[in-house]
């Protein structure tokens, strides 16, 4: 396997939430490298810990959350130390940005989608304080320089001086009025004024070498051009629009568009396709894809749908009762996988059922963390819990390079055991599915 | 004080009025009479029905010009994106949305518009419906007990207190809970759990017909099979009609006998399940084919996705399109052009 460049990795990290005085632990050891470019499908049911631990990335946790032990390393630092707000919002949105499961609760109904695209392009371009700070010393130098040069200098070097000084002003300020006429399509008296303001004001932000955030106008005209990299159709007429105006699918791909402004290094999807239709679906899953290509950031995906991240995921990693139960690549998931909890996964897919035989489900409910849990979580579940299953947790054991599950089922002492008839299966059933839906595509290249 | 003695009194009474209370016998089964009168395959008609909304002035029509037959005993599957109308078709059947034009018809018995107060209530013991959301359409504030039997009340379908119990916990059982969660709360459940609530409450009037309104969307996938199941095994046992209304083709498979595919509110193709997959026809269908996920990363990432664009018809005004029977139980929208090819690609195939 190539070496490739880890952007996150987290190493043995534990998690916890405090209610009503008590402790109880939802995310126990866990160890997970993601890979730059790389897109990591996290899956898992509901309460499985999948989103906790990816608000662990952005300090989104909620306040009653805390980390015990471990470390998140992003970019050299280790995101687990940040107490600071202000730290966190360089890295959250900047550089990790997320995709919310609903996007009519992530936008805010009362502003128009314009706004609320350049608000995030205004924000992010907007300089620092210690920019500004650094900024003021220079200019105060700058003036000092200025005013003892001209103390040396004689009276007719002097009103040269000066002259040279508006010449290059009016110079800067022609260039930058020709740059900004020329981005403008349609242009009127009333626009023409305003291009002139817009110069003026980079003129003299560029005379003083002040750092600044980019207009209003500029602003606007990013942000349509991102409404159009999402493929809104009309974007100049939408930008106006209200999130109410947009159907459910369009309001994702705005969504999708904020989180693109600021080309972060990671996007986070949390369940980003739930709310929609299947047809919706297939279309939000092929845009993140293309973007994912032209702006080479790396993905995390996260789904209770294993149908989904057979699309999108490059790697896969199987979360439950708060520990990752198996990871690898996404041939190593579908076509060989593991741990029982994958197989049942895999085996209550609808895609893959027949009609005369009733779907297979995994009984009971996922463990509650308010008690320590005590050996295997899903151990409880399993039809192929062995008895020590029940008195102490597996360690991961790797399969391959890239495959490792966590069950004492690979441990060399336990029984061979049947696995169920859906697995056994389940490239047949894959092919049948395929043929069935697909036809219309002619050949399908099935692969080994 | 006296005012405590007033509603204690007040209570009492109240008690004994329910208790005296005869359980719900209609006085003419019409649905029934009418049943036996002339047999029918055909449990729900719907002729030429339109539905609109009045938005703020402005007639909007969702659903124009709709013929369905929904036969006895069969799962209909009701496919469509957000926004076709799907949702509303299930809630005109059931009166919660008026219908505007055409009729429809339960047991050959008109239902929809204005109808005597006796058959409404007839009509509702005979038709139940199942929601999406299990958290949004349980009653936070009341206990399970009161969820469940608040139908049977509503129409007092007991004879007495006893028997309500016994009703309730039978059914409880049935569908995979504790009789002893009754006395609890719908926030003390998971999402799969309440979902069973959901169709216990449907369930325990022992319907004729069942409205599944997109049941298993809001739920995670390995629960989703649990439900499926459930709502299989009842159809089994009591001989219930069911119309599931869904949005993913894979899962409408699985569960129903016949699927109706379902655009801007009009049906574009209507077929027996397996036909349907065997054999797509409207360009709409074989987009929502595409679109289902497959399990399996090698055909997913070659897989192309059929993109449906409604203006590829080139409908003209003298050129409507109807809804043709191509073959043996196969519905599909089209006009005369469209119908031709389409029965070609049918020659293609082959047949059954």
């Amino acid at each position: 396997m190539k070496e490739k460049n880890k952007v996150i990795e987290v190493k043995d990290l534990s998690l916890g939430f405090v209610t009503r005085g008590h402790k109880s632990h939802v995310l126990r050891d866990i160890f997970l490298d993601i890979y730059e470019g790389e897109t990591l499908a996290i899956v898992g049911e509901s309460g499985s810990g999948k989103s906790v631990f990816t608000k662990t990335f952005t300090g989104m946790l909620d306040s009653n959350g805390f980390i015990s032990s471990g470390s998140v390393m992003f970019e050299g630092k280790d995101l687990v130390q940040i107490k600071n707000n202000k730290e966190w919002l360089n890295i959250r949105g900047r550089k990790i940005a997320t995709i919310f499961q609903d996007p009519m609760t992530s936008l805010n109904p009362l502003f128009s989608i314009g706004y609320q695209i350049s608000e995030v392009l205004r924000l992010h371009s907007r300089p620092s304080k210690e920019e500004l700070k650094q900024y003021k010393e220079q200019r105060k130098n700058d003036k000092l320089l200025e005013k003892s040069n001209l103390q040396g200098m004689s009276k007719e070097e002097r009103k040269d001086y000066f002259e040279n000084k508006k010449i290059k002003k009016s110079e800067l300020f022609a260039k930058n009025y020709e740059k900004l006429l020329n981005n403008e399509e349609k242009i009127n008296i009333f626009k023409k004024l305003l291009i002139k303001y817009d110069a003026y004001k980079e003129t003299n932000y560029q005379i003083k070498n002040k750092p600044h955030g980019i207009s209003k106008r500029q602003a606007k005209k990013e942000a349509i051009e991102l409404l159009k990299k999402v493929k809104i159709p009309n974007a100049e007429k939408r930008y106006k629009d209200y999130p109410f105006q947009y159907s459910g699918g369009m309001r994702q791909r705005v969504v999708i568009a904020i989180a693109l402004a600021c080309h972060p290094k990671v996007l986070i999807c949390d369940e980003p396709t739930t709310a929609l239709d299947v047809t919706v679906q297939s279309q939000i899953l092929q845009l993140i894809k293309d973007l994912q290509k032209e702006f080479n950031w790396t993905t995390i995906f996260i789904t209770h749908d294993l149908g989904v991240v057979a699309n999108i995921a490059d790697r896969i990693a199987v979360m439950y009762g708060g520990e990752i139960v198996e990871y690898g690549t996404a041939e190593d998931i579908f076509y060989r996988p593991a741990h029982p909890y994958t197989w049942a996964l895999l085996s209550s897919l609808p895609q893959l059922g027949s009609k005369d035989e009733p779907l297979s489900f995994i009984p009971g409910n996922p463990p509650s963390f308010a008690k320590d849990i005590i050996g295997d979580p899903f151990a409880e579940r399993n039809q192929y819990a062995l008895a020590i299953d029940f008195i102490s947790n597996p360690p991961m054991i790797q399969i391959s390079d890239t495959h490792s599950a966590k069950t004492w089922l690979l441990d060399k002492r336990a029984p061979k055991i049947q696995k169920p008839k859906v697995i056994l299966e389940l490239r047949e059933r894959m092919k049948r599915a395929a043929d069935e839906l697909l036809k219309e595509q002619g050949e399908i290249d099935y692969g080994k | 004080m006296a005012n405590k003695k007033f509603n204690k009194h007040i209570s009492s009474l109240r008690e004994k009025l329910h208790l005296n209370k005869k359980r719900y016998q209609p006085s003419v089964d019409e649905f029934a009479k009418s049943q036996q009168e002339n047999p029918d395959d055909i449990i729900v008609k719907m002729k030429d029905v339109k539905i609109s909304f009045k938005m703020g002035g402005v007639e909007r029509v969702i659903i124009n010009h709709l013929n369905l037959d929904i036969r006895r005993g069969e799962i209909l599957g009701l496919v469509g994106e957000s926004g076709s109308g799907k949702t509303t078709i299930g809630r005109a059947i059931i009166r919660i949305n008026p219908v505007r034009s055409g009729e429809i018809t339960y047991n050959n018995v008109l239902i929809s518009g204005k109808i005597p107060k006796e058959r409404e209530k007839l009509l509702k013991t005979k038709i139940q419906m199942i929601f999406q959301d299990p958290s949004a359409s349980l009653n936070e504030r009341a206990n399970i007990d009161y969820i469940v039997s608040e139908g049977l009340k509503a129409f007092h379908m007991y004879d007495n207190e006893e028997d309500r119990l016994n009703k309730i916990s039978d059914i409880m059982e049935k569908v995979g809970l504790r009789a002893e969660y009754l006395n609890r709360y719908p926030h003390e459940f998971s999402g799969g759990q309440r979902q069973r609530i959901g169709i216990a409450r449907c369930m325990v009037m022992n319907p004729e017909f069942v409205i599944a309104d997109e049941p298993i969307s809001a739920l995670d996938m390995s629960i989703r099979a649990q439900v499926l199941n459930l709502i299989r095994e009842f159809k089994e046992r009591n001989n219930l009609t069911v119309l599931f209304i869904a949005h993913d083709l894979s899962i409408v498979k699985y569960i129903s006998d016949r699927i109706a595919v379902i655009y801007a509110g009009k049906i574009v193709e209507l077929a027996k399940a397996e036909r349907l997959f065997e054999a797509p026809l409207h360009p709409y269908t074989k987009s929502l084919l595409s679109a289902v996920p497959i399990p399996d990363p090698q055909i997913e990432r070659h897989k192309k996705i059929v993109v449906y664009d409604p203006l590829m018809h080139n409908y003209t005004e003298d050129d409507v399109p109807q809804f043709y029977e191509v073959e043996e139980g196969h519905f599909v929208r089209a006009n005369k052009k469209e119908l031709e090819q389409y029965k070609n690609e049918l020659k293609k195939i082959g047949g059954k």
